[in-house]
């Protein structure tokens, strides 16, 4: 995935690309980590309809189609704190309903 | 899919609306509204551990969207409905329709309809 500005300005669609996060839990040090994650452009409409709720509305977003579990071990971890950290990398990122069964979405 | 298909943004976009006069349809009419069409910038990455506690490490991923939404509507008169019943309304009295459907205001081409921006635009 090409990620440069003129690129990432015209891009539609939703592609894996490199994500950096601070893996943190309590009692344990953070552990800066770079991973593949999803972004991109997906399909979105609203339309104004005569019936309540009185708009129709269709996004999608994009996000993990297919995923791994990595496991980290945080450093500096107090005595009977657990140091594995487990979080999901992209294999595969498509567009789709943001899942609240697995996913926490959030809109801007 | 309008001319804008394919490019980056949020966009005003024609639909044919089916007006009514009330809820049997009394009267109806074809109405041109607008319909918000673009992309939902959006991004997946691990949910951080506060997220997952809350979430009873349900939620691994978050997902951050700012999508194509209606910022505004505007209510329009349309008058002149074609009756659909003869003698239909108030004791056959009925000789124009009239109503109010909700039209939704975001970025065009200009013109008078256009009075803001359409919330979540990007590009």
């Amino acid at each position: 995935f090409n990620t440069s500005k003129g690129d990432l300005r015209r891009f539609v669609g939703c592609a894996v690309r490199e994500f950096t996060f601070l893996a943190k839990k309590p009692g344990c040090k953070g552990l800066r980590i770079t991973t593949d994650a999803c972004w991109g452009r997906c399909e979105t409409w609203e339309k104004p309809i005569l019936d309540p709720p009185y708009i129709e509305a269709h996004h999608r977003v994009c996000t993990y189609n297919e995923t791994k579990q990595v496991t980290v071990k945080l450093p500096s971890c107090a005595p009977g704190v657990d140091p594995f950290y487990t979080y999901p990398m992209a294999i595969r990122c498509d567009c789709g309903a943001c899942s609240t069964a697995t996913t926490e979405c959030e809109s801007v | 899919q309008g001319p804008e298909a394919g490019v980056p943004g949020c966009y005003l976009h024609p639909i044919n609306v089916t007006v009514r006069s009330d809820r049997q349809g009394t009267c109806r009419g074809s109405h041109v509204a607008h319909a918000c069409v673009g992309y939902c910038e959006s991004s997946a990455f691990p949910s951080r551990h506060s997220v997952l506690a809350a979430s009873g490490f349900q939620h691994n991923i978050t997902s951050v969207s700012q999508c194509c939404t209606i910022s505004r509507l505007q209510k329009v008169g349309s008058a002149g409905l074609g009756r659909r019943r003869a003698g239909a309304g108030a004791g056959g009295r009925l000789r124009r329709c009239q109503l109010r459907p909700a039209l939704p205001l975001c970025p065009g081409e200009g013109g008078t309809a256009v009075l803001g921006q359409p919330a979540g635009a990007a590009g």
